[in-house]
């Protein structure tokens, strides 16, 4: 039993030994997938088998060429960016306030967490009722107690028999996803900025206070400099939740109204799926592979600059 | 008082940490080695798990839809399958999905080659084909009994191309028009042709009662527009399955989107844009339409919750067209077995029980499901309608004019074609839909939209004629 005495005393071996099983795993859930989709992507495999002839780049240029899949790349953009953006100054805002101490911090804690506690399909599907067709419960405040009051003055929100469609119109669908997505994910940037704003040195900030730095002063030459790398780090994160993402417009619009709201993710199970070209569907999803990679690298990146500063 | 005598030692109550993980690890060691004995340790407890007085010897797995109509699926699961589990000594376990999951959990099955005994599609799933047992010997053993299959069965589930059935056409759902009897009676406007409804519509809307035409990606837009075309004369394909949309069919395609795009701007509002499949049941039960087109399942609903609008609720065939008077099946029951199911000959066995007795479930399903076989119901038509009939529900011979449309104006996606695999993937990309939302909301001229529409269909058409199944 020396060798396995002097295999588990030697640090090297120790360490190949305790890091293999997370290798094995990340390589077994996502490197195989990986190969398996770069495969794919070069065949003309259709749905009902898993294998097919090569050809080539054939995949990836044929969907370059549909608008439908530039109209997809092109919202997963803008979808990412928008609720990024939404995600940022709502988390920034919200962090500020939930540091201080006032009574119901933990409750409003809390609550702010929630979206991001709950079930991801669960919290859609009732955003699915806050926008549906008929039974809106955004059409019927603006139609019902709003639209009692602004009577009044002769203004009229919503018209009973042609009511907003949020989810029936490109732009309003669009940004209807996009909202959705940003109460989803600004929990977790919430709760970066919170850790983040944590570890600002309290010495800090009393050197601030004496320099005469207060308010929005402090805020922009103290604090922000010093939260922009987790903040970073959150926004990068972000990023890959929101361009990977599928539930929610999945569950929202299934890409409609015709087409106007498909992501890549979605576009890529429509094509890889729904209509049986699994090439081509693969061929899809790689296309967000190079966005998905820098954005990791990145990340990364930011996250050892973060930890050594 | 407690008796003291029974309440643990302080030594026995309290637990060291030490304690706890020497009893966890040994109950998770008597799990693990002798949990495959549960049945016979509740045995000593409960007596042997019967099964008609002893073990079932099979079992066979079922994947199908959530009903339309609740109570079918309460009676398949709990009377049904029971029945017939115990005749043949198997276990059957039926999981019911929500019917947009379907084709996505096909591919699933499919890509994973393990998967339910029998799946049952709602529309024929040509593209699974390769995956596919070929069912045509019991085909041909259930039309020995009950003579031929319907024509939508046998065209939702044949392929000329390789001459075999890639399914079992277990039954269809015609899909009437529904509207307001009362309403239509003000206007003065009858419901038989499509320009009747383009002259209705700006007068029920005024009414404050719009016309629902779904144009959204599910299932009931999906269905009534393919109809649509059908009754202009735009069709996808020909009886040979060659795509002819962008070609002959041209100006009947045209012609049927400017209809659409006339009545959505005079009698429609932009809820069709993002309708799901229940949601023009809920837009006519919740008294909000005049006219949608869809399965029974409206007119049963409101029977049970709403009488007095059930009772001004008419049902009519699919008005007719310039080219022709020609609906979808709503739904097309198809099961179909995979090359990895377990239990091929017993799933088979299920199949051709099921149709020799499909009276029970045109029943149970309040005469939702028609047989895939007429003769499946004695007497065929004739019989069926006299069943329809004797529906005492107001107005009196509304399921009469259900047994109509069965037998006349239903037929399979891609008529006068096949339902192959081309037409499988427009169906489940939902491109007809997009197509007519695109025109009716002016991002794309009825022109443009049948040259942009009809190069992709011919596309897709090659694609599934290389592969080898069109």
């Amino acid at each position: 039993m020396s060798w396995w005495r002097n295999l588990a005393e030697s640090r090297r071996a120790l360490a190949v030994v305790l890091i293999a099983p997370a290798v094995l795993f990340i390589l077994l859930v996502v490197g195989v997938p990986l190969v398996w989709a770069i495969y794919l992507s070069l065949t003309d495999a259709i749905g009902g088998s898993l294998t097919g002839n090569f050809v080539g780049l054939d995949n990836f240029t044929h969907a370059w060429g549909d608008a439908n899949f530039r109209k997809a790349l092109q919202n997963t953009l803008v979808f990412t960016f928008g609720s990024q953006a939404i995600v940022l100054v709502g988390a920034a805002l919200l962090s500020h306030q939930l540091v201080k101490e006032f009574r119901g911090k933990w409750i409003l804690r809390m609550l702010v967490v929630l979206p991001w506690a709950a079930p991801v399909a669960l919290g859609t599907l009732g955003w699915l009722w806050i926008f549906d067709s008929l039974f809106s419960v955004i059409n019927w405040t603006a139609g019902h107690p709003i639209d009692w009051v602004l009577g009044f003055v002769g203004i009229d929100l919503v018209d009973p028999i042609n009511p907003p469609q949020w989810l029936g119109r490109a732009n309003l669908a669009l940004i209807a996803v996009i909202m959705v997505h940003a109460w989803r994910v600004l929990p977790f940037a919430v709760v970066i900025f919170i850790a983040g704003l944590a570890s600002i040195p309290t010495e800090v900030d009393d050197a601030a206070k004496i320099d005469g730095a207060d308010g929005l002063k402090k805020m922009w030459w103290v604090t922000l400099p010093l939260q922009l790398p987790i903040a970073l780090v959150a926004l990068l994160f972000g990023i890959v939740f929101t361009a990977a993402d599928f539930t929610v417009v999945f569950l929202l619009t299934g890409g409609g109204p015709f087409n106007a709201t498909q992501m890549l993710t979605t576009w890529s199970f429509q094509i890889g799926i729904n209509s049986g070209s699994l090439g081509e569907g693969a061929a899809i999803s790689l296309y967000l592979f190079p966005l998905l990679a820098a954005v990791s690298i990145a990340m990364l990146w930011f996250a050892r600059r973060a930890q050594v500063s | 008082m407690a008796d003291d005598s029974a309440a643990p030692s302080r030594s026995e109550a309290t637990y060291s940490r030490d304690g706890v993980l020497k009893r966890g690890a040994a109950a998770a060691f008597s799990v693990a080695m002798f949990g495959g004995i549960a049945n016979q340790a509740l045995g000593a407890t409960y007596g042997p798990l019967k099964f008609q007085k002893q073990l079932a010897s099979k079992q066979l797995r079922i994947l199908q839809w959530v009903h339309f109509v609740p109570a079918y699926d309460k009676w398949f699961d709990n009377t049904y399958i029971k029945a017939w589990g115990e005749k043949n000594d198997t276990e059957v376990k039926v999981d019911h999905i929500n019917n947009a999951l379907l084709f996505s959990t096909g591919a699933s099955q499919v890509a994973a080659q393990s998967g339910h005994d029998l799946f049952q599609f709602l529309s024929p799933p040509s593209s699974f084909q390769k995956q596919l047992l070929p069912l045509t010997d019991i085909v041909q053993e259930v039309t020995k009994k009950l003579g031929p299959i319907s024509s939508v069965g046998e065209k939702s589930t044949f392929n000329p191309k390789t001459k075999q059935y890639f399914g079992f056409a277990d039954n269809y759902v015609p899909d009437p028009a529904h509207y307001r009897g009362s309403l239509f009676t003000q206007i003065d406007t009858p419901v038989r042709t499509w320009e009747d409804i383009r002259k209705a519509a700006p007068a029920l809307k005024a009414l404050g009662k719009p016309i629902g035409l779904g144009m959204s990606n599910e299932i009931d837009s999906n269905m009534f527009l393919f109809a649509l075309l059908y009754c202009y004369g735009g069709l996808l394909q020909n009886e040979e399955n060659q795509p002819i949309f962008a070609g002959k069919s041209r100006k009947g395609a045209v012609e049927a989107l400017k209809l659409m795009q006339d009545i959505f701007k005079q009698g429609m509002s932009d809820e069709v844009f993002a309708w799901t499949a229940a949601s023009n049941n809920q837009a006519f039960i919740a008294g909000r339409l005049s006219f949608a087109m869809n399965a029974i399942s409206i007119a049963r609903t409101l029977e049970r919750v709403n009488p007095g609008l059930a009772d001004d609720t008419w049902l009519a065939p699919i008005p007719r067209g310039p080219f022709t008077q020609m609906g979808n099946e709503h739904v097309m029951g198809v099961y179909v077995i995979w090359k990895f199911a377990k239990n091929v000959d017993l799933a088979k066995k299920f199949l051709v029980d099921q149709q020799l007795g499909y009276k029970d479930h045109f029943e149970q399903s309040a005469f939702y499901n028609f047989p895939g076989w007429t003769g499946a119901i004695e007497g065929g038509f004739p019989a069926i309608r006299k069943m329809a009939a004797a529906d005492t529900h107001k107005p009196r011979g509304k399921y009469t004019v259900l047994t109509t449309i069965a037998e006349k104006y239903t037929a399979n996606v891609g008529w006068p074609g096949y339902s192959n695999a081309a037409i499988d993937e427009i169906f489940n990309r939902f491109l007809v839909p997009q197509m007519f939302a695109q025109v009716v909301q002016g991002k794309l001229t009825p022109d443009e939209a049948v040259t942009t529409f009809g190069k992709e269909f011919t596309y897709i058409h090659r694609k599934w004629r290389n592969a080898g199944l069109v």
